[in-house]
């Protein structure tokens, strides 16, 4: 009943006029940002932190988590009708969206996605409110064993959930690691990788690092490549026809399913939008009724993949919010935000300003109405937004970079800091380099580090307190599950391959 | 053959760059000034632990770039094992774009330069400079709309951040602070 209490009031706030146009724009550029090639969600994410400094703490984290959530579906449009994914997200879309498209069900498609993505979002807003608080209460009794194991958790889930090779994203979660340790740390007060250079003392902002290596990096990429926009071919009479409700029976399991996968997922520190995609395409592709059909264009395709993806926010908002740690690069930026406007986010918060957290949740709610509203009526202008010449919209790009950057201390290092970056991401990305566990390190690293060497101080250098601790152990445990099972189970079954061919 | 030594060499540069910058690192992290305390890990002790995994790592990576030549047929995360399953399905390999050095070339000089000149000629009129530039390296040739976005954009810019959101953003040196500053008063910021 509290909750329902709780959540109207901060229903009430929502509906303040500013509030509202802020919750409308920011779907409005996360459409946007999912629907450009060039754009991400994350970097639309960044793009906007600039604009909110003036803002209200509560009106800052609205704008961006709805730009986050228009941004698990902007790209649905184009990758159905033209088999252009804005966004990582929507890959899956293409096997399955674009497939029913050339079959003439293009508004049948939509519809799925539109259904998808907002059932998705509410079941997983739902889940949110329900589990947060109750969760934070448990986390105020969490030490610093059981904050490593979790931050352990999620850097070891951007390896085993990523695309390069273990190896590869090994290395590039240390290096952020390695990078967040510049400046005087924490513990010793000792200065570590200054080289002499005063800027460096107060460490590397993990904002620098993400407009570098997110933004900056991968324009100068799209640039080497020539800015090769896509043709667009006519948008013509587009619009969205929602399945019947027989038709939505039939996928109420798979909703179910794709609704704990993107909740889970996004909740994991590390995991996002496009981790949860993936993996809810790839399970139903793997277990579910219709797998036979699914990259022919079966609906399933979409809506495991589009339901996953956008209930992943509500997911990744839990961990942010209760503990202080982002489930993914969206709410890293979110994050950044809360510590910009002086708030740290975690079990305090609960207490502190639950008007605060209540309010959140109810724009995540009215934003989730408002892309539908939007998803529904401006498919066509959302396609447009293609037409746009990439070079004027990178130009623009890099400026915002440039400003972001500068704002974070009005220091012009911190510009130089993210070029260097940028061109850091972009070396990296040529030599097959993922990004996001670079960007991840640089984000749970302190986190890590304290955690692990206040451990290691209370408990005498016992490292075993890790997994002797229940909560701890059990984290610890799934992590180097998931690590040793990613790394040998492929080799195991390309060995039973090779003994099958070879008799 | 020598081409295919060639590749491998060039695969390997940037692992071996980052092997010797963290052994250069894991040596400076054994140096950390602090009061050293009894029974204490000290500030070195995570960076080295993770500079020790890049060290044994990139050295795996380089011996086996040159030994072997890529990394295909190794072990992925799992997005990267789904990737290739579906390509594997589909029948179709990755398009390789087609690549033109010269323009990222142009715009990383022009990056540099902008973070370069900002402090002397000024935010608006590096900006401008930057916008319309950037725009025509990107191979966008319709000058009009170069020169009225790039204004557009730039008024904009100085307006929304100097006067609504309070960011000082540098005005540069003379003579150019004074046109910084016409701008400003032009904008109706005082």
């Amino acid at each position: 009943m509290d909750i329902l209490y709780h959540l109207g009031m901060g229903l009430l706030q929502c509906l303040s006029p500013v509030t509202l146009l802020l919750l409308v724009v920011g779907v409005l550029i996360g459409l946007i940002s999912g629907v450009l090639p060039g754009l991400t969600v994350v970097m639309g994410v960044i793009l906007v932190l600039p604009f909110t400094y003036p803002m209200s703490a509560t009106n800052a984290i609205i704008v961006l988590t709805a730009i986050y959530i228009g941004g698990t579906y902007g790209g649905a449009f184009t990758s159905i009708l033209f088999k252009i994914p804005g966004e990582p997200i929507h890959v899956p879309l293409l096997w399955d969206g674009y497939p029913m498209a050339r079959q003439g069900q293009a508004a049948k498609a939509l519809g799925w996605t539109l259904y998808a993505a907002i059932g998705g979002g509410l079941m997983a807003a739902i889940i949110m409110v329900v589990v947060s608080e109750p969760f934070a209460i448990v986390a105020l009794k969490f030490s610093t064993p059981e904050y490593f194991a979790i931050v352990f958790l999620g850097l070891t889930s951007v390896i085993v959930l990523g695309t390069s090779t273990i190896r590869q994203a090994v290395i590039s979660l240390a290096i952020g690691i390695l990078v967040a340790t510049v400046g005087i740390d924490d513990i010793y007060g000792a200065e570590r990788f200054t080289f002499g250079i005063s800027i460096l003392r107060d460490g590397i902002d993990y904002l620098t690092v993400m407009v570098g290596t997110y933004a900056l990096a991968e324009v100068l990429k799209r640039l080497e490549e020539g800015f090769v926009s896509p043709t667009l071919k006519q948008v013509g009479k587009v619009k969205t026809t929602f399945p019947t409700w027989l038709e939505f029976k039939g996928q109420i399991g798979l909703f179910l399913r794709s609704i704990g996968i993107g909740t889970i997922i996004g909740s994991v520190p590390g995991a996002g939008a496009t981790v949860a995609s993936f993996v809810s395409y790839g399970m139903e592709k793997q277990y579910g009724k219709n797998r036979k059909e699914m990259g022919k264009g079966a609906p399933e395709g979409i809506v495991s993949s589009q339901t996953a993806a956008t209930a992943s926010v509500g997911g990744a908002l839990i961990p942010l919010l209760t503990l202080g740690i982002p489930g993914s690069g969206c709410t890293a930026v979110i994050l950044g935000a809360f510590l910009l406007h002086g708030i740290q986010p975690g079990p305090q918060v609960f207490a502190t300003s639950l008007d605060m957290v209540y309010t959140i949740y109810a724009s995540v709610f009215l934003a989730l109405v408002i892309m539908a509203i939007i998803g529904y009526l401006a498919v066509k202008p959302m396609c447009k937004v293609l037409d746009a010449p990439e070079s004027v919209s990178s130009a623009f790009i890099m400026v915002l970079c440039f400003i972001g950057a500068f704002t974070i201390r009005n220091n012009i290092s911190d510009v130089w800091m993210m070029v260097v970056f940028g061109l850091i991401g972009y070396v990296m990305e040529r030599y097959n380099y993922p990004i996001a566990p670079l960007v991840l390190g640089a984000i749970l690293g302190p986190l890590a580090e304290r955690a692990f060497l206040t451990t290691m101080i209370s408990y005498s250098n016992n490292w075993t307190v890790f997994f002797t601790r229940p909560i701890s152990g059990v984290v610890m445990f799934i992590s180097i599950f998931g690590l040793l099972f990613t790394i040998f189970y492929p080799m195991l079954k390309s060995r039973q391959k090779q003994t099958t061919l070879g008799q | 053959m020598q081409n295919n030594l060639v590749e491998r060499l060039k695969g390997a540069a940037f692992n071996l760059v980052l092997f010797l910058a963290a052994v250069y690192l894991f040596y400076l992290a054994g140096y950390f000034q602090y009061d050293i305390r009894e029974g204490q890990l000290g500030p070195g002790f995570w960076p080295r632990l993770l500079l020790g995994l890049v060290i044994v790592l990139t050295f795996y990576d380089i011996v086996l770039g040159l030994v072997k030549g890529s990394t295909a047929g190794e072990v992925k995360g799992v997005l990267g094992n789904k990737d290739q399953a579906n390509q594997e399905e589909d029948g179709l390999p990755e398009e390789e774009n087609k690549r033109y050095p010269m323009l990222l070339f142009i715009g990383c000089l022009m990056t540099l330069a902008y973070v370069f000149l900002i402090n002397i000629i000024g935010f608006a009129i590096c900006t401008f400079l930057y916008l319309a530039g950037f725009m025509y390296a990107g191979r966008y040739r319709r000058h009009t709309v170069i020169i009225v976005s790039s204004l557009l954009g730039t008024l904009f810019f100085v307006f929304l951040f100097i006067k609504v959101v309070y960011v000082s953003l540098p005005t540069g040196v003379p003579p150019f602070e004074g046109l910084t500053l016409i701008i400003y008063s032009l904008l109706g910021i005082h």
